[in-house]
């Protein structure tokens, strides 16, 4: 594609500010604003992702995937709202760190993506991105449910129930919150939209059989890494909210 | 009614539980705190109900919780049969030593579910329809989901679930405030029928004559202080202090 039609493609912006415009939506400089963000932080990446596949450095590799899962835990770790933001964060790092690494590890050790930048650095991404959302919405569900089971928990507490025992159903919602919609889009994916990556390809050249392959393993690796993710945030972020005497702490949202 | 008499005549006790000098603070969004509990001392003795009285607000609640360590005291110490409560397992205390909270909280599910929840904690056998028909609820309820029941109904429910474990004390945060006088009548006569020699009720009221009824000896407790303990003969006696005088005044002026 030749930068000319690049910047031909622009009129398409100009469309949508036209509308806003015309319609009064007041969405011309955050259009404006999106559109140079969008330019410059996928051209730069686009450098920074071109200079390692040419160097094929490991190094290279790893700075790039710490980056991708410090910024995706940053961004996750705004979910919290009780808990304070350094100790969400640390769970989360985790969380994500443990997600890529057995799945990026599985894919690379039965040989299913060949030790090449241009596949772990792109699959990579998907992981962590998809890790990223599940640990957010396992965080923010697990939260509003110990709030709102707290008069449940105190009674199971009072029962002799462990921390962990008293929260296991407030665990189990924010499970199925945080991985559920990883679940759904399995469920309807190629009916709706074709995804990202397999339009991607397609128009790449690859044929459309060989790029549904990439997608259902793409899929499965997904589903796992955000299995991971959940089930990490889920298990760590509970913690402290109860003492080691199985006492709500001070953490523990007020009525 | 409870067998008031046959113990009252006892003239030595055994501390089933001895508090010395409690107090209690939670921290404020600066660096201070406020005090909720002021150095409470005193003990439970075996065979005894033991009745709090005194004004909402007044830390009735709060001094019930700390009893079983569902709160930590922020200074002094509680023991249990003479052990100090910190060399108790958590678990086994609160088993022991149950907590039922003003407000019955039901767990999602049946009514059968609420009764099993402690009884599997601890794996404990137990006969759900006997122990429905002794808090006055048909065995057939056993199927019916928890929240069907009415809130009278709920309270019944919430007290036979902690009993089943057999507690030796119970701490009963006013378990007949939203009962009409069948359900509370009933709710005494089954505390004084599982109350025997080697067991104990700390039961918090608002009304002096359920606390005339049911207790060998009265706590006043005002503004995070126990003001007094003194026996039920004391208590309602002409000598009584005048602070407990004008307590029994404003009350009366209540109903
Ligand atoms: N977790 C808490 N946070 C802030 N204030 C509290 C907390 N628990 C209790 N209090 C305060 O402590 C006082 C005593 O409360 P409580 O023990 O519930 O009294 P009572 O049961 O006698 O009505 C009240 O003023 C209440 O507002
Ligand atoms: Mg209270």
């Amino acid at each position: 594609m030749s930068p000319l039609i690049l910047l031909i493609s622009l009129s398409f912006v100009a469309i949508a500010l036209f509308i806003s415009y015309k319609e009064q939506l007041a969405l011309e400089k955050d259009l404006l604003v999106g559109t140079i963000r969008a330019f410059i932080q996928l051209f730069v990446i686009g450098y920074v992702l071109q200079l390692i596949f040419d160097l094929r450095s490991l190094t290279g590799i790893l700075f790039i995937l710490a980056l991708m899962i410090l910024v995706a835990s940053q961004n996750a770790s705004q979910k919290s709202s009780f808990l304070p933001r350094s100790i969400a964060l640390t769970y989360i790092l985790g969380a994500l760190l443990f997600a890529e690494i057995t799945t990026m590890g599985l894919l690379l050790i039965l040989q299913i993506v060949p030790v090449e930048p241009q596949y772990i650095i792109p699959i990579s991404g998907m992981i962590i991105g998809n890790a990223m959302i599940a640990a957010g919405l396992t965080l923010s569900r697990l939260q509003s449910e110990l709030a709102s089971q707290k008069g449940l928990i105190l009674t199971a507490l009072a029962l002799g129930a462990t921390g962990r025992q008293a929260a296991s159903s407030a665990i189990k919602q924010a499970l199925r919150a945080g991985m559920s919609p990883t679940i759904d889009s399995m469920k309807t994916v190629g009916l709706v939209q074709l995804p990202g990556m397999m339009t991607g390809l397609i128009i790449a050249g690859a044929s459309p059989i060989e790029a549904v392959k990439y997608q259902i393993l793409i899929i499965l690796v997904i589903t796992a890494s955000t299995a991971i993710a959940s089930i990490t945030v889920a298990l760590g972020c509970y913690k402290p909210f109860f003492t080691s005497q199985h006492q709500l702490s001070n953490y523990y949202p007020r009525q | 009614m409870l067998p008031k008499d046959e113990y009252i005549s006892l003239s030595s006790y055994t501390p089933l539980l001895q508090w010395d000098d409690l107090s209690f603070s939670i921290p404020d969004k600066g660096a201070t705190s406020t005090t909720i509990l002021h150095n409470i001392t005193g003990t439970l003795n075996s065979g005894e109900v033991v009745a709090i009285i005194g004004p909402s607000g007044s830390g009735k609640s709060t001094f019930l919780k700390l009893l079983n360590r569902l709160l930590e005291p922020t200074r002094g110490k509680i023991q249990y049969k003479g052990q100090a409560i910190d060399k108790i397992a958590v678990t086994e205390l609160r088993r022991q030593v149950a907590y039922i909270s003003q407000r019955p909280y039901l767990f999602p599910g049946t009514v059968a579910d609420n009764l099993a929840y402690g009884a599997q904690l601890w794996n404990l056998d137990y006969d759900g329809a006997e122990w429905l028909e002794k808090v006055d609820l048909s065995p057939t309820l056993l199927t019916q989901q928890g929240d069907n029941l009415s809130g009278g109904e709920q309270q019944r429910l919430a007290l036979a679930r902690s009993l089943l474990l057999e507690p030796s004390v119970l701490l009963l945060d006013e378990p007949t405030s939203a009962l009409d006088i069948h359900g509370t009548a009933l709710i005494e006569n089954l505390i004084s029928s599982y109350l025997h020699g080697e067991r104990a009720v700390l039961w918090v009221t608002h009304d002096p004559k359920q606390a005339k009824r049911i207790a060998h000896r009265i706590f006043l407790m005002e503004q995070g202080r126990l003001l007094y303990d003194l026996s039920v003969e004391d208590f309602f006696s002409s000598n009584a202090p005048e602070k407990v005088k004008t307590f029994l005044t404003v009350r009366e002026g209540n109903y």
